[in-house]
Order: C-alpha cells, then structure tokens, then sequence
C-alpha cells in the first residue's frame, strides 16, 4: 500500500509510515505498516515473510537426524528447544524408550536455552525502551551460558545436540561445577537488573498498561507462552500436558493479571527465575548413565503421524510430524509460538503511539526466523 | 578576587601588546579590537572541536566501561585516542548524499544553521574573569536565546530531507525543545534573582569561597540538569533522535560531513549546558584557594564532572514516550521551577 | 498532593538505584576480550573446520567409504575413490569439502565408520572468493 486514503478523526489526512523491514527495531525483517495521525496510530499492518526459507518443504528432502540439525534454524535463539521438539516427535514415531540421563539433561539445556532467551529478551526489550546499557548485559550473562553449550556440544548458536533416542555428547568435566556458579552469578544479576531496568521509573512509565491484552483475546487468537499468562491464564505444557521427565520437578508456573507490557516482561524475568531452580534440581539428579538408546543408523519410522507440543521459551511450540516409512518425513508442519503470537499485533497496536508500537512488539519476544520459516 | 596566575595574564598581556602596536603604527583601536576579537574566536573553534573530539571519545569510554566493555583500543595507541580523529577523517571522505526529493537548499544548510548558535553562546562564557569573549550585560539571556535557536535547524533538517522517520523526529524535537526551554529558563531564574544581575561573571563572583548555589538552591540545580538534558537531546529525552522508533530522527538521511556537523552541535551542545552549569551553579572559574590552580582548569574540571553525570544518565536510562515526556515537562518540572522561585523570593524579602 | 510528591521522590530514588549499578559496573574490570591480540579459550569439543587423520606412519585412514558425504544434510562433501592396486584397498584421490555450504553441524564426524574425520578448533575461514572456501586434501589431511 503506497497510496494511503484514510482520513483521521477530524478528516485531516494521515501518514503512512512504513516500519521496516530494515528497521532498528523490528526484531528482524518484520515490516510494519502504520498509518498514523500525528504519532498515534490508527491503523497497523504487520506484514510478514521476508525470511521465508521454506524450511517446512526443505524438511520433506532431508532425512529425519538432519532436520533436527535443521531445526536449530527455525528459532536461531531457542534452538534446543526446537531441537527438544523435533527428537521428541521422531521419537514419538519410532516409540523408543529414552536413557533416564539422557532426559536430564535434555531438561537442563532445553532449561538453559529458556534462560538465554529470556536474557535475551530483557535486553532487546530494554534496547527498545532506549536503555543501551541492559542491552550489553544481557549479552555478557548470555555469553556465559554459549560457553556452558559450547563445552558441551562445540558450537555456540546452532546446537544440533539432541539424537534421535538421546543427545549427541555428555558433559565434559567440571560442567556441573560451572552451571552452579553460572546459576549463581545469574541469581546477583538479576538483582541488578531489577535495579536497572524493573524498578525504573521511566521503564514502568513505558511499559505499564501499554498494549494490554484481554483473556478473551488471548483465548480467541490462541496466545501461548509468557503472552498467555501474563494476561492471567495459568497454563504451561510442562505442567498441564506434560512431556519427557519434567513432573519430577519442582517449579511453579508465575501467572500475571493485567496482560500489559509490564506484565509481559515480568512473567519472563519470572520464568527465567523458575528456568534457573529446575537446572539446579538437574544439577542434582543427573546420575551417570546411556545418553543415547539404541536406535537404527538410518531411521526410518513406521508409516504414521505425530504431534508433539513443548513449551518453548516464547510459547507453545508444537510439530506435526508425518511419516511414510521411508527415511525422510512425508510432510513437517511447526505451530511456530512467534508466529501466532504474532497475530495479535494488529488488533493492539490501534490507537498506541510510535513508541508503543515498539515495546508492544518487543514485548511480544518474537523471533522473525520462527515467525517466517 | 585577584588571581595572579592562569591563562587571563596571557590574554591580557597578548590584549596591550596589540593595542600598543596598533597605536604606534597610528591605526585606530577598532582595528586591533577586531584583531583580538579574531583571535578570540579562533582560539575558542579551536578549543571546541577540541573538546568536541575529546568528548565523543570520552563518552565511547564512559559507555563503554558502564557496559563491562573498553571501548576503542586500538586506533593512536594509548586506549584509542585518536579513534575519534578517525571517524571524523572517515566522515569527511564519506558521500554526500541529498535524497531525491528533499528541499535541496534547506537540506544543505541546516547542519550549519544547527552549528552557529551553539558556536555563538561560547562568546560569553568566562573562562576565567577576563578571558571572555564579550562581558554582556545580558550574557546569559543571550546563551539561552541562542540555544533556543536549535531546534530551528533541526526542524529545517527533519523537514527538508523528505523523510517521514526525519520529520516525527523535528516536530517531537520542536515540540521537547519549546516546552523544555521554560523550566530551563525558571530554573536560572532563581539564581538571577539572588544575584540581581545577567552578567555571567557577576554570577560567579557571587558564589566566592564554597557559596556554590548547587548548595544554596539545590531544586533550582537539579531542575537545571534535567532540563539542559532535555535541552540537549540525550537520554531519557532523546526523542528526536530516538534510535529504536524512529531510525536516526532528523539526521536520518544526512551523511558525511552534514552528519558530521549534527554530531559536532550536538556535543557541543552539551559541552555549553556543561559550562552554563559550572558557571551559574558550581562557581565557574573560581576554586579553594589553598590550592592554585588557573580559573579554566577549575572551570572545565566541573564541566566535566557535569559532561560525566549527563552520559551516565544516557547510559542508565530507558527513553521517556513523547506524551509523558510533555507531561513531565510541564506537570512537575514547571510547577516546581515556580515553586522554587517563590521560596527564593520569599527567603529575599524575609532575610533582606 | 501528598501522594504526588511521594510519586516524584519515589521515581527519583528509582532512577538513583539504576545509576548505582551502572556506575559500579563503571569501576568493575571489562569483560570483553581484544580480539585480534587475545582470543578466549575455545572448548576442546568446538565444531571448528574439519580434518582428516592419518595413521602414525602418515597414511591416510579415510577409506573412501561414502558415508560423511551420504549423511551431510547440505551435501558439502565429495570425493573420488579408486581402488589402489599395490594393496588392494579403496582410497579417496580427492577429498574435497565446501565450507562455503557447511553448517558446522558434526553428522559427518559422527558417522565415521573409521573415526578419521574430525573437528578442529579452527574457525577461521576468510577468503576472498568463494572457491577460496572450498577445501581440498592439501588443506584437510593433517599428517
């Protein structure tokens, strides 16, 4: 749309703003059409696809332990999460019984990686707020938890460490010593970020009652994740359909009212909090053990379909995985959390002002990777 | 207070030896008034663009180490001092680029109508009691008419470049920078009103010994801060130029060495917010006097501690919406200069 | 009246919290590394470019035996085999892998049947060309 025909209030005419998707803000390649009276906005239209990469067709050619290594590619931030997703699915498939550690310490990096988004996401969010220096600590605690992964399975952003049956790699030496003091160093910063970006005032001014969602939205645009119950659902796969090993621990799903910004962030510092106390319970539980079960070279799963759903740090995070008995997946479809999340843009960004628009979408914690595919 | 030392001895000494030149070759004094003047001027672009290179490295480093970083290594040598020489050179060589449709002329002279006022203030500063380009009866009136002129170069840059990202940044910045001027003004007020006069070396001669009136009117001191940040656009009211909403703000579409003239007026900028503080309200050129050292050293040491307090607000804090942004200005910062300027009165008449 | 001069103190004292943790950061040693003259320390696991080994005398173990190239998922890997006939066994004449392709994703070295293929901590891959990321024996045999 180039031509923009609509008439403010008063009939004045409007600008049409085009945000993205070369934009420093826009968390990627998302394009933002806003049309706007002044600075408020009257009209959004997300507009999507630009990092289309055609991963759901790419699956179809590729053989089942390669789309775990392609799997990393989907949320290039959650990547064991995706990685979580896709073993669970083939497995779910093949029926194999998974190795007790290996279960661990799926947990603990799955764990992990939600507590590298959710790092992640205090900075960027923060970045989009125009507070710079969050931004760079956020970093520097991430860049203490690559190097944990990095130990483990040699690369720092795409993983590819889960196997179909179990992980691809046990902990080298001294690992658990450093996830402690990790666990530790993350338990003061965050006390520092509290400091430095919750208790703002400016921060709160910027966030609090900004882009509100209601229950009935979240219900009716199927929100998932932080968005879900920072508008006060208390839902968590891990919990309430659970998956792998996770009702052997202990955590507590945090739950927010109000569905703003705030609340949004809140329910990510929150998690990450949970995140942290159930890689301390791994910690403790991991005893020694097969990592991977016995499973064919070449898998070739009976013919059949699987669905699995997984919490991912931005949502649910589901595969539909079909078979049809040869080595590669018939067809691979993801319900991308980031990319129903999404969804909701459009509706909460009427009315907001440019700035809004920023931490609304930032507080959404998208990444356009999954948004796109 | 006589100060026998400094860089005003030499001023003064360089002053009679050009008039008594002047005079033996039967010139008339205008012309070695102009000489100075000239003189005076160069000396102070010089100091500036100075300062100016000195204060874009400091604030990489400032940044830099609040972030558990270092900032620039590696360019000069001694932790990359010659870094931002650097990026100046790399400016310089860069393209010019005038979008298409922009208003070429507007577009091509902003950047130096941006520049001139902010050149302009310097010539009242007292560096030290006669190192000062022109000793107005209305000096600092005059820094804060010509900083309020500003915000028509950037509303000229924002408009002429055609840009919609460049003009939400002009018309945010106009809108910040009228309202802003008000508590910036009331805030001086108080202490004018004290001193009863706009001289600037009256001012400072008032604050003799350790009567800073940072202490003897604090609000009048923190609302200043406030609102010189404003003033200068950083943050948390760098909203004409607010990175992530709006690109680069008005300078979005400038590049090369225009770009390099928005940087310049920027810091320097604040290196007069930074001087109008330390002279109005930290005792400018006057320090103990147990300890000798010339008036600019004293002066520019406050300035900088000033220059140091506005980049860790920049580096601390998160940016204000363009809305609470007027309330904030209006709704307290306003309230609070009037509220400062009756107790001051009150305290006048009642201690008279 | 009371409750809004309680809010602007209460905003003040937040933003002064914030500068404390800036500000102690500001005297906390960097973090950060310089990188051209101090590089960190990489894991020993790190998927870097890959090497083939050869046996203590210097002959190459790689038998030729297709697998590294059958199970990479962007196809990045190829060679030619002949059979040598002083021995009778089959050898690769040529082994070339693209690292221009190359996702670092370790299946290959995993699939080794020989367990001569391996990961290098080396990440260094600059050229000026693509072809210049195109590695063959001369480059990946480590003797």
């Amino acid at each position: 749309m180039t031509e923009n025909t609509l008439k403010d209030k008063d009939g004045f005419e409007t600008m049409y703003l085009n945000m993205g998707p070369q934009h420093p803000s826009t968390h990627g390649v998302l394009r933002l059409g806003l049309v706007l009276d002044g600075e408020v906005i009257i009209k959004a239209e997300p507009d999507i696809g630009y990092l289309h990469r055609g991963m759901e067709k790419l699956a179809e050619s590729r053989t089942y332990q390669a789309n775990i290594a392609m799997s990393d590619r989907f949320d290039y931030v959650t990547s064991m999460n995706n990685n979580f997703v896709t073993a669970l699915a083939v497995e779910k498939l093949l029926g194999v019984e998974i190795p007790k550690r290996a279960q661990y310490l799926r947990i603990l990096m799955a764990e992990l990686n939600r507590v590298v988004n959710h790092i992640l996401f205090f900075g960027f969010f923060a970045m989009d707020l125009g507070a710079t220096t969050a931004l760079i600590f956020g970093f520097r605690e991430r860049e203490e938890a690559l190097e944990l992964f990095e130990s483990v399975c040699g690369a720092r952003l795409t993983y590819n460490y889960f196997r179909v049956g179990g992980v691809s790699r046990d902990l080298p030496a001294g690992f658990i010593e450093k996830a402690g003091n990790f666990v530790k160093m993350m338990r003061s910063r965050l006390k520092d970020y509290d400091d430095l970006v919750t208790g703002n005032v400016i921060f709160q001014d910027r966030s609090v009652g900004i882009g509100r969602i209601s229950k009935e939205d979240v219900l009716a645009y199927s929100l998932s994740g932080p968005v879900m119950r920072a508008s006060g659902i208390k839902y968590d796969i891990r919990k309430d359909d659970t998956y792998s090993v996770y009702r052997e621990f202990d955590f507590e799903v945090p739950v927010r009212e109000n569905g703003d910004c705030f609340d949004r962030y809140m329910m990510r510092m929150l998690e990450l909090r949970e995140a942290l106390k159930i890689i301390e319970q791994v910690l403790i539980k991991l005893e020694p053990g097969e990592i991977l079960a016995k499973v064919p070279k070449i898998i070739k799963p009976p013919a059949g379909e699987a669905y699995v759903r997984t919490e991912s740090p931005k949502g649910e995070l589901a595969l539909y995985l079909v078979s049809d008995g040869t080595a590669n997946p018939y067809r691979l479809h993801l319900r991308a959390p980031s990319f129903i999340n999404l969804q909701i843009l459009q509706k909460i960004l009427t009315g907001v002002k440019v700035a809004d628009v920023i931490a609304i979408l930032g507080s959404i914690d998208i990444t356009l990777g999954e948004v796109d595919r | 207070m006589n100060i026998s030392y400094g860089l005003e001895n030499i001023w003064t000494w360089l002053i009679t030896l050009i008039d008594r030149l002047f005079c033996r070759a039967g010139l008339p004094y205008i012309f070695a008034y102009t000489l100075e003047k000239i003189i005076f001027g160069v000396a102070l672009l010089v100091f500036i663009s100075i300062s100016v290179l000195f204060l874009i490295w400091l604030e990489r480093k400032v940044s830099a180490h609040m972030q558990s970083r270092l900032g620039p290594m590696h360019v000069g040598g001694w932790h990359g001092w010659a870094q931002t020489i650097a990026d100046m050179v790399k400016l310089l060589f860069k393209e010019d680029i005038i979008p298409a449709k922009a208003d070429k002329w507007v577009h091509r002279i902003a950047p130096i109508v941006v520049f001139v006022p902010s050149l302009m203030a310097f010539l009242v500063i007292p560096f030290e009691k006669n190192l000062i380009g022109q000793d107005l009866n209305a000096g600092i009136l005059l820094i804060f008419a010509f900083s309020s002129l500003a915000v028509l170069a950037i509303i000229m840059g924002g408009w002429a470049s055609n840009n919609k990202y460049t003009l939400l940044g002009g018309i945010r910045s106009a809108a910040q920078m009228v309202s802003y001027e008000i508590p910036l003004v009331l805030s001086v007020l108080s202490v004018i009103m004290l001193v009863g006069s706009l001289k600037l070396n009256d001012i400072v001669e008032a604050q003799q010994g350790w009567h800073w009136f940072a202490f003897t009117q604090p609000l009048a001191f923190m609302l200043y801060i406030i609102a010189a940040t404003a003033e200068v656009n950083r943050t948390p009211f760098d909203l004409p130029e607010a990175e992530s909403e709006i690109v680069s703000g008005y300078n979005t579409e400038y590049s090369g060495l225009k770009y390099g003239f928005f940087m310049l007026s920027e810091f320097t900028n604040m290196l007069i917010v930074a001087l109008v503080a330390a002279t109005v309200f930290m005792g400018g050129w006057q320090g103990p006097k147990w300890l000798p050292l010339p008036g600019i050293i004293w002066l520019l040491l406050k300035t900088y501690l000033i220059v140091f307090v506005l980049m860790w607000f920049r580096w601390t804090f998160p940016r204000l919406r363009v809305d609470r942004l007027m309330d904030f200005g209006w709704k307290v910062l306003i309230p609070l200069a009037f509220v400062n300027i009756f107790l001051t009165g009150l305290f006048m008449v009642v201690f008279k | 009246m009371n409750a809004y001069i309680l809010k602007i103190l209460r905003g003040f004292w937040s933003l002064l919290v914030g500068m404390k943790v800036t500000l102690k950061y500001f005297f906390k040693k960097p973090v950060t590394v310089q990188y051209p003259y101090e590089k960190r320390e990489i894991a020993p696991v790190w998927r870097g470019i890959l090497n083939q080994l050869c046996d203590a005398k210097g002959v190459e173990l790689c038998d030729g035996c297709q697998i590294c190239g059958r199970i990479c998922p962007v196809q990045c890997i190829s060679m030619e085999v002949y059979k040598d006939p002083a021995d009778n066994k089959r050898k690769t004449s040529s082994y070339i892998v693209d690292f221009g392709r190359c996702m670092f994703c370790g299946l290959c070295v995993e699939a080794c049947p020989k367990k001569c293929l391996v990961h290098t901590t080396d990440y260094v891959l600059v050229s000026y060309e693509r072809a210049g990321m195109v590695l063959g024996k001369d480059k990946l045999v480590k003797r």
